[in-house]
């Protein structure tokens, strides 16, 4: 099992160096001005000699593998350099943003797993029936909109017509916590609908199969009640691949991250990427890219891990 | 295994794939959308790019059938011009995944060793990463006009076309067709070409469908964010993204391209689970295959 960890880990460390090697690599593709743009000055009204000292203090004359290996270290310490438009460090900007993220992505979870584990169950016992149909339609067309649609159809029928709910912004959470988690309804929610068509999905299919096992068949014929077996037997057994498919969905749910915070201007990070991608913070946008990818690659590990030992059946290979 | 799965297809046209009204449907909305794209210059009655001053963000009228957005440009036609972008995008990006998925799932296959644990483990390695940030990562970095967005696209979604075609040519190489056609001397072309790529085309077409619809997700989402085609290229993202800062004036410049959008999408998802039904012979016998094809 320790053999197996360290593999995995081993595998997450690779992937997180991957990850910084193709940022290396995007930013040297960039034309010069660009780069030098990254020491937050503006270098078309610099002179030849003033271009040649800033290429100087950012190492830019240095070989290409001394500057990479410069990068490698400096990015495993979390320094990205300073913000082009805040002047701020890349690091504290971008960790200001993480926990709202975190927020909304655990608002999803509490909206979504709920809902698509019973609404899995339903439609499982009541296989092929009116409700199935329904529900399992339902569940594929809110699965297959994108995040941005149904998040905009929901503020506008909340928010804008029958104003319950504001209808984006952000107060902190040390100011009204009252005010933050109404905030937060919306956004959680529309993330939350497509996990929930996720889980949903992956439930009844899970159920069905667990079902049709044997041993379902033979806690039934010594008697046992059929809620025991539904949900002592069944259920539990059901569970784990749902697990692990949430789990999976992370990265899907970053990139709806991405849409549903732009589309409610929740602060978060994926609204902090938009707007530097489109300032062209160049620091910025590598420090985001490495942050997430590296929290989203161990975030998948921890499940993978978790699920084997939840379920020791699941082989390591 | 050619013949098989042509005859096993010809047994569910005989039960009637086209009755299941599912394919009939979505596959009609879908030639629907390229129709339009394709003929949005004939269709469209005014210029996308024209703005007509004095008529910001009004109702359907006979001049406006679909009335008019912020500028005072034309609705109906930059919805019917956005679906050229948005489907162009989708359409080139898939081609590009296709064929550089199925090429490298099928060498991997077929030559197996180092070239297979080379080429699945880099494809893997982009599969373990969250697609939308790459995308917008490289977006940011390359830019954002039609032909770098197709490129970004295609090259991103090429690892999980790989991953489907080498799982079942990894099948199809330990056939004793495969094996027959090496004893009597055909060379890798021969039986990557003729003998493992025709097998593989059940499940591309599926996957290609499904990812039709994620291309399109992808290209409207960056729109949405102000990444996609650069203005005043009309897209239904960005039609989108501009129409919510007005909706309290006039609603038809988010509304409509909202419809069209999720439209296509569910168009593309249905096709692919119609798709999968008629064309996974494997499928169609086991449980899910049933339900499916009754839900």
């Amino acid at each position: 099992m320790s053999g197996y960890v360290v593999k995995r880990v081993l595998v997450a460390l690779a992937l997180v160096w991957f990850i910084m090697t193709l940022v290396f690599f995007l930013v040297h593709s960039l034309p010069g001005d660009a780069i030098l743009a990254m020491g937050g000055d503006r270098p078309e009204t610099m002179s030849e000699e003033q271009r040649a000292a800033m290429r100087h203090e950012l190492g830019l004359d240095r070989p290409l593998y001394v500057q990479y290996a410069g990068w490698l270290v400096h990015a495993a310490y979390g320094d990205f350099g300073t913000s082009v438009s805040s002047k701020r460090p890349v690091l504290r900007d971008v960790l200001v943003c993480v926990p709202r993220t975190l927020e909304l992505a655990l608002g999803a979870l509490l909206c979504g797993l709920p809902l698509g584990i019973v609404a899995g169950i339903c439609t499982a016992l009541r296989r092929n029936s009116r409700t199935d149909v329904l529900v399992n339609g339902a569940f594929v067309v809110v699965g297959s909109l994108p995040v941005y649609i149904s998040g905009l159809v929901l503020l506008l029928v909340f928010g804008l017509y029958l104003g319950w709910v504001p209808t984006g912004g952000f107060v902190a959470i040390d100011e009204s916590l009252n005010a933050h988690l109404r905030l937060l309804i919306l956004p959680s929610l529309t993330l939350g609908l497509w996990l929930g068509a996720v889980a949903a999905r992956m439930t009844r299919h899970a159920m069905l199969e667990v079902l049709s096992q044997d041993y379902i068949r033979t806690a039934f014929s010594k008697g046992l009640a059929s809620s025991a077996v539904y949900y002592r037997h069944a259920l539990k057994n059901a569970l784990i691949p749902v697990v692990t498919a949430t789990g999976l969905q992370m990265g899907s749910l970053l990139g709806g991250a991405v849409l549903t915070e732009t589309v409610y201007t929740w602060p978060g990070l994926g609204l902090a990427f938009v707007a530097a991608v489109l300032r062209r913070d160049y620091p910025v946008i590598q420090g985001v890219v490495v942050i997430t990818v590296t929290g989203f690659v161990f975030t998948n590990l921890a499940v993978d891990l978790l699920v084997g030992w939840l379920d020791p059946r699941i082989s390591r290979d | 295994m050619a013949e098989g799965i042509k005859s096993q297809t010809g047994r569910a046209a005989g039960r009637g794939p086209w009755r299941d009204g599912r394919l009939l449907l979505s596959g009609s909305i879908i030639l629907v959308a390229v129709a339009v794209a394709v003929l949005a210059p004939l269709l469209a009655q005014h210029d996308p790019y024209k703005v007509y001053p004095g008529q910001v963000l009004k109702g359907p009228s006979a001049q406006h059938w679909l009335g008019t957005d912020e500028l005072g440009r034309s609705t109906a036609s930059r919805l019917l011009y956005g679906a050229r972008a948005s489907l162009q995008v989708a359409f080139f990006a898939v081609v590009i995944a296709t064929v550089g998925g199925t090429g490298l799932g099928i060498a991997s296959a077929y030559y197996g060793g180092l070239v297979d644990m080379v080429i699945m483990r880099a494809m893997d390695m982009v599969l373990c990463l969250p697609m939308m940030i790459l995308v917008i990562a490289t977006v940011a970095f390359v830019g954002n006009s039609v032909t770098n967005l197709i490129f970004v696209i295609g090259i991103l979604y090429t690892p999980g076309t790989a991953r489907i075609v080498y799982t079942t040519a990894l099948t199809i190489r330990q056939t004793q067709y495969v094996q027959a056609a090496q004893a009597i001397g055909a060379g890798a072309r021969r039986v990557m070409l003729r003998h493992m790529l025709p097998n593989t085309i059940a499940p591309v077409l599926v996957h290609i469908s499904l990812s039709l619809g994620f291309a399109i997700l992808t290209e409207t989402g960056l729109s949405f964010l102000g990444l996609g085609p650069p203005p005043p290229t009309a897209t239904w993202g960005r039609m989108i993204a501009v129409g919510r800062t007005s909706v309290y004036r006039q609603s038809l410049p988010l509304i409509l391209p909202m419809l069209a959008v999720s439209t296509v999408i569910l168009a593309l998802t249905v096709l692919g689970d119609a798709l999968r039904d008629v064309l996974d012979p494997r499928l169609r016998g086991s449980t899910t295959g049933k339900e499916q094809q009754r839900a």
